[in-house]
């Protein structure tokens, strides 16, 4: 009983679960995307307060972990996760390769500060080749690296490591470098694309040189943009260039406004590099130091509470992005930036100072960075990538993958979803559809959607393989009778078609004898008659009637005795064989089947048919043929309907002779 | 106007001599009905020897011998043979040999009967006349009607071939009316008749031979399932040539044969009555 109620549960837990994966596939996600950041790929070296006598150098590090970060989401590809994009939110370095033939020959100390002529656009031809083969080796190098990419989308804005002296006009550098990096990409992997969501604005003048903002749609997911916000110059190192930079800034700001401002979509996804909120970093100061002081300092022109905001802007920059923010399609911000060595100050922000509107704190997404830059000798580590998943109703839901001592660890809730699905995959593949099952159960009650997504559709998928019926009804009877010895099901199959091959063997034969069998038999069909007043009927009563007068006149009779009499006399000669009357009528229903049946092994050589037309009040005709055994007779007679009885029993009796004449060959009538 | 009542006479015409067809028909299926009940009496007769039903088949037969010749329906009608033919079976199981004759009449009857295809039905016509003729003790006549039951030979239509039981029992007839006259004719005085009761003696040993031959091999027939007689017949036929054969086994041999040449007489020889 116990095991009853077992068997029923297992049953009708994946059908549950099934159902709930219908229900669930309704609101999967439309769209699903990485969010790396600050890999730092180029410019991750260092003069350390510890040691300042020898560089920290992060570089190969760095590339080492964005080569493990491809790899990472490529097996997640593999296991069946699908990315739409990769989104970099900035600070690959770029500034470095512009700095590089610059830098040659100077001190470490010389290096850290950007030599004025380049700043200013004051440059030698030769120094500018130099730039350009700085720039297409590091796009090389990366396109190396993201030829390697299952995720044939890159999605870049700049960050402010990317421009050089962070100043907007020299975004250049950065535009110069996509370029270069779309054509080694190209060379390397055609199937990727490199789009630049922040690129050159070609409305603007040589002496403003600006990016634009350049908003990116799926194929066929229109509903959803994802655009550009070139804020790499919103940290604005010196406190001067708030005001040199704001117009700049604004018009940024003004750009991404103006794409919110399209009718042909729904949603907004906004890709950035500096975030508008309190930078861990700052948090950590006294406002009665520097950096904080300064700003403090400048309260009047940032806004009196933004002193620990990692944005050190004028107020109405500030005030115009909070418009943006606002708006309702926006519905996500992602941004980088930060280096904080502790996974919470990407989790949450409960850590910061200032109060942001609602709307900044529910719509924005930090993600840890990929470079070890600033961490190398802190307690903890953070850095990673951030998983983005877009619902159908175009929220957002994320969750940071964090790379820990080589390995891409999630948080342990999350972890323990990947590890139920990854075991489920590999019961799966195994062939252990039990397991598989429960282990897919397990995942499917993540909180991750395309985890919860991917296990509930395996889930169904299975379902649907156990509950098919070559499998219900022949796979696992066949796997179940293997594994116990005893086929019993391979037996009975075996038995059937071995009993197919004698009925096909058989089947001739049986025609042979059926029409044997059937050598004097009748089948009388039935008599039709219009319009139907039973007439037919009593017609076939009729001639099962005569029949059976035939039958008792030609019975057999070899002899006849008396008592006393020396010979018997002998009346064989005058028997003769009436044919055997098999059916009056077709039968219906489950008859027919048994009629059927029967017909094929028992085929009546002579059929009679007809019909009964009252073709008016006072007259009707009576139509018989006998048919069958190569021989067909027909009789028509035309009466009063007083006189139609009488013309039934001579067509009866006139039938019937004219079968027993044939079948007697030629005898008696 | 002329052409209407001309044609109107030929329909009445027509519609006449369709009645007529229709009446001439129906009293056809009639007397067919009388002749199956006959039938059915005869088959209650077999199996209770109540001779009552004989005469109720008796009563049927002649009631349908009697519409069959209100309408005409004798010359070359089937139906008409067959009600005479059961109807002098009828008279021989009730034990009215007196109605021998009739049956030579049915015997004439079913000769004149156009078609070679009857020709099963000759042989049994031949013996029945003959079983007729040994019930009134012709035995001569029996003897001569056995014989051509039995030798009767239709070797132009295989499936008229003689009937089995017909050459069993015609066998038998023909060795019990021989073996009859032979016992008859042992009891002269005359030498020249004693030999005849001694060769026909012999003839009814040689027939004896033949008819258990041939019941061997029903016996065999019987046992490979090929058409074969009734074992109740062949038990009948065992019986009457066991009786023949006593018959003639006490017959002595004349001191002094007449003649040595002389066989038995058989239907070629004139057994025949003409």
């Amino acid at each position: 009983m116990r095991n009853d109620t077992a068997k029923r549960v297992i049953r009708v837990v994946p059908i549950l679960l099934a159902l709930i994966a219908s229900l669930t596939v309704s609101s999967k996600a439309q769209v699903s995307f990485v969010q790396i950041t600050d890999p730092h790929i180029f410019d991750d070296v260092h003069q350390t307060e510890k040691n300042p006598s020898q560089n920290e150098d992060n570089v190969l590090e760095n590339r080492a972990a964005l080569a493990s970060l491809i790899g990472q989401i490529n097996e997640r590809e593999l296991a069946g996760s699908k990315f739409n994009f990769i989104a970099v939110t900035g600070d690959l370095g770029i500034e470095a390769l512009v700095l590089e033939p610059s830098s040659k020959d100077k001190t470490d100390a010389e290096k850290e500060t950007i030599p004025p002529a380049l700043l200013n656009d004051q440059i030698r031809d030769k120094q500018r080749e130099l730039i350009t083969n700085s720039l297409k080796k590091g796009a090389r190098d990366l396109a190396g690296l993201i030829a390697l990419s299952r995720v044939t989308l890159w999605l870049f804005v700049p960050g402010n490591n990317d421009v050089l002296g962070e100043l907007p006009r020299h975004v250049r550098y950065y535009h110069e470098f996509m370029k270069e990096l779309q054509a080694s990409v190209q060379e390397l992997n055609i199937k990727i694309k490199i789009v630049d969501l922040c690129p050159y604005d070609e409305t603007s003048t040589g002496a403003n040189y600006a990016s634009t903002s350049k908003p990116f749609q799926l194929d066929g997911l229109k509903d959803y943009i994802f655009i550009g916000f070139n804020d790499s110059s919103f940290k604005n190192k010196k406190d001067n260039l708030i005001e040199i930079n704001a117009a700049a800034q604004l018009n940024y700001v003004r750009q991404v406004s103006n794409q919110l401002q399209r009718g042909d979509f729904k949603y907004a996804y906004i890709f950035y590099h500096i975030p508008e909120i309190d930078d861990p970093w700052l948090v950590t100061q006294s406002r009665t130091d520097d950096p904080l002081k300064t700003r403090v300092a400048r309260a009047d022109l940032i806004g009196k509470s933004y002193f620990e905001s990692s944005w050190f802007v004028r107020n109405d920059v500030r005030e115009q992005w909070n418009l943006v923010v606002m708006n309702p399609k926006v519905k996500g911000l992602f941004a980088g930036h930060f280096h904080d060595s502790k996974p919470q100050s990407y989790q949450s922000f409960d850590w910061m100072r200032t109060n942001y509107p609602g709307e900044t704190l529910s719509k924005l997404y930090v993600a840890p960075p990929i470079a070890l830059r600033m961490q190398r000798h802190s307690l903890t580590h953070a850095r990673g990538f951030r998983e983005v998943f877009l619902d159908k109703d175009g929220s957002v839901k994320s969750r940071i993958v964090f790379l820990n001592n080589a390995q891409w660890d999630l948080a342990p809730g999350d972890a323990e979803s990947e590890r139920q699905l990854a075991l489920a995959q590999t019961y799966s593949a195994s062939g252990k559809k039990t397991e598989a099952a429960a282990a897919y159960a397990k995942a499917a009650e993540s909180s991750w959607p395309p985890t919860r997504t991917a296990a509930l559709a395996s889930l169904q998928q299975l379902n649907n393989e156990e509950n098919r019926w070559t499998r219900k009804y022949l796979l696992t009877p066949l796997s179940t009778g293997w594994s116990a010895g005893v086929n019993t099901f391979g037996a009975l199959l075996v038995t059937i078609a071995l009993s197919l091959l004698a009925i096909a063997i058989a089947w001739p034969f049986i025609q042979i004898y059926a029409e044997r069998t059937g050598r004097n038999k009748l089948r009388v069909n039935q008599i039709i008659d219009s319009p139907n007043r039973g007439l037919g009927a009593s017609f076939q009563q009729l001639i099962a009637q005569v029949h059976g007068t035939k039958a008792a006149h030609y019975k057999k009779r070899v002899w006849f005795d008396a008592p006393g009499k020396t010979f018997p006399v002998l009346a064989a000669s005058q028997s003769a064989e009436v044919p055997e009357l098999i059916e009056t009528v077709v039968p219906g229903g489950l008859g027919k089947v048994i009629a059927w049946l029967y017909r094929k092994t028992d085929k009546p050589r002579y059929n009679l048919s007809g019909t009964i037309q009252t073709v008016s009040f006072q007259r009707s005709s009576l139509f018989v043929a006998v048919s069958g055994g190569g021989t067909a007779k027909r009789w028509r007679r035309s009466s009063t309907l007083h006189d139609l009885t009488d013309y039934e029993v001579i067509v009866a009796h006139a039938a019937l002779d004219f079968l027993v004449k044939e079948i007697n060959g030629g005898r008696f009538r | 106007m002329a052409d209407s009542d001309e044609e109107n006479r030929e329909r009445t015409v027509a519609e006449s001599s369709e009645e007529q067809q229709k009446e001439k028909t129906l009293a056809e299926i009639e007397a067919f009905d009388l002749v199956t009940e006959a039938l059915t009496s005869l088959d209650a007769y077999q199996r209770s020897s109540d001779k009552s039903h004989l005469n109720e088949a008796k009563t049927a037969l002649n009631k349908a011998l009697e519409y069959l010749n209100k309408h005409n329906l004798t010359e070359g009608n089937s139906l008409y043979f067959r009600a005479n033919y059961f109807l002098a079976m009828t008279n021989y199981l009730g034990g009215d040999e007196s109605q021998g004759d009739e049956s030579k009449e049915v015997s004439k009857s079913f000769l004149s009967f156009p078609g070679p295809i009857e020709d099963a039905a000759f042989s049994e016509a031949f013996y029945n006349e003959g079983a007729t003729y040994y019930a009134s003790e012709s035995y001569g006549l029996a003897a001569a009607h056995f014989e051509l039951a039995r030798s009767f030979e239709p070797a132009r239509y295989f499936r008229a071939a003689t009937a089995p039981e017909v050459r069993l029992l015609a066998g038998a007839g023909v060795a019990l009316s021989q073996a009859k006259t032979a016992k008859k004719l042992s009891l002269s005085e005359d030498k020249t008749k004693q030999q005849d009761a001694w060769d026909q003696a012999q003839g009814v040993k040689v027939l004896y031979r033949e008819v258990r031959r041939e019941l061997f091999f029903n016996f065999l027939r019987r046992l490979l399932g090929a058409r074969h007689v009734e074992r109740a017949l062949s038990r009948r036929v065992g019986a009457l040539i066991k009786q023949a054969r006593k018959e003639v086994i006490h017959i002595p041999r004349p001191q002094k044969p007449v003649t040595v040449d002389k066989e038995p007489p058989t239907a070629q020889s004139g057994g025949i009555p003409t």
